[in-house]
């Protein structure tokens, strides 16, 4: 069975730091500061390896990275 | 109906980025408070005072909106970035663009995207007003928004921002007891060349006088005759002198009577996180091949930054900068680096800086 986006992108934030063991699918990744500058920027190259997709640097706010749902996609819709 | 005051803000809520509306020293005094909270006060990098950022960026002719932002929740500032319109040659061909700068954002307003947005909203304005490139300088801070932040910036977006060579400097000691007291500054560092230290005597000044508008024809052509692919194209403005050295760049000139045949551009900075300290920024030493005795320029200026109350002298090293002279002059190499930042907005600009470049460093 193919992984899909949702769960590589899963492993990855969940990889991030210790505090992102449980991140799901639908959890706020800016109110729970899943995400920082940095990690912003790692998620983003991990993305243009991984799906050969290029988010601009417009499109990294917090309405679109809020959950990994939302940057599913923004992957499959617009980024790819 | 319920309204985002900054009190009842969503943590998660977007900062909008508009061009600032605070004053100079408001400004100054924010970015000042972003980068101690990130450094502990340990940072390097000189602070611009109220006064300085309002000659550098506010009366500059060039200056548009669009080259002072602020992030801003509700009406609450939580990030800066900053920008001078300048000029520079790209081998033959001369290209407007800016020298970014103070992109600061306090810890209370931080969230993962406001620097991306502010670095994001500074290139899209600045691209739409004409500019082809954004360069700047940065530093292994401790936190936030330094060179770590655009290395990954880097790594993210290859062809949006590329981290560009090496800016190392010389550094020379005015006043020893000045500096000896500033144990808190990385200063510290170059105490074991203080015995290697030469006093600093008034110089001779024969010769060397104020820039002068009338100035700027041998000047731009001694900016454009530079042995480096890249370097700056300043304006009559540029070059003009601030009030005094803590107001913004003093330009000095030597001239034997036949016009300038060499120049120095210098300014003092407080290094506010360092005690009582400052220091003293040789931005550009520049001098037609054939000159001679034009080092009291630089004389000139050592020793005017030192009645302006710099303890030590900064000047970035470049390759026609001759070693063995500045080693003559008391300089001693100065173990920081920095690493030039350079944004390509449009298509005259270079894909990537040359190896070879004489920016001033802001």
């Amino acid at each position: 069975m193919p992984v899909t986006i949702e769960c590589q992108l899963l492993d990855f934030v969940r990889g991030l730091k210790p505090e992102n063991q449980n991140v799901q699918a639908d959890t706020d990744l800016i109110a729970t500061e899943g995400l920082d500058s940095f990690s912003v920027l790692e998620l983003v190259s991990f993305i243009a390896e991984r799906f050969s997709a290029a988010p601009p640097i417009g499109d990294i706010t917090a309405n679109n990275l809020r959950t990994v749902t939302t940057i599913v996609r923004l992957i499959e819709e617009r980024w790819k | 109906m319920e309204v985002n005051t900054v009190e009842n803000a969503p943590s998660h809520l977007d900062p909008s980025v508009v061009p600032l509306v605070e004053a100079p020293a408001e400004i100054a005094r924010f970015i000042r408070k972003a980068y101690d909270s990130h450094d502990h006060g340990r940072s390097f990098v000189p602070r611009w005072s109220g006064q300085f950022l309002s000659r550098i960026i506010f009366e500059n002719p060039a200056f548009r909106p669009d080259h002072a932002l602020g992030a801003y929740i509700g009406d609450r500032i939580v990030g800066t970035i900053l920008a001078q319109p300048c000029e520079i040659w790209v081998h033959r061909t001369r290209i407007k663009g800016a020298y970014g700068s103070w992109l600061a954002v306090s810890p209370e307003g931080a969230r993962p995207f406001v620097a991306h947005m502010l670095v994001n909203e500074l290139r899209e304005r600045l691209r739409a007003a004409g500019a082809q490139f954004i360069v700047g300088v940065a530093y292994r801070s401790g936190a936030g928004v330094g060179l770590d932040f655009w290395q990954a910036m880097a790594r993210a977006y290859p062809s949006n921002v590329i981290i560009g060579p090496d800016l190392a400097f010389w550094a020379r000691v005015l006043d020893g007891r000045a500096l000896a007291k500033a144990t808190r500054s990385p200063f510290i560092r170059i105490g074991a060349h203080l015995t290697r230290m030469q006093f600093l005597r008034k110089p001779k000044t024969e010769c060397v006088r104020v820039y002068r508008s009338s100035d700027f024809g041998d000047c731009d052509a001694l900016f454009r005759d530079v042995p480096t692919e890249v370097r700056f194209a300043p304006s009559d403005w540029d070059l003009t002198s601030a009030p005094d050295a803590v107001t913004g760049p003093q330009t000095l000139v030597f001239d034997r009577g036949r016009g300038p045949e060499a120049l120095v551009c210098s300014y003092v900075l407080p290094m506010e996180d360092a005690g009582p300290l400052r220091v003293g920024i040789v931005e550009q030493f520049l001098q037609s091949t054939e000159v001679s005795g034009a080092e009291r320029l630089l004389d000139a200026a050592l020793w005017g930054m030192k009645r302006a109350g710099a303890c030590l002298a900064l000047l970035p090293r470049a390759a026609h900068l001759s070693r063995s002279r500045l080693v003559l002059r008391g300089f001693v190499p100065y173990s920081e680096t920095f690493k030039l930042v350079y944004l390509p907005l449009g298509d005259d600009a270079p894909d990537a800086l040359a190896g070879s470049f004489g920016l001033p460093v802001r």
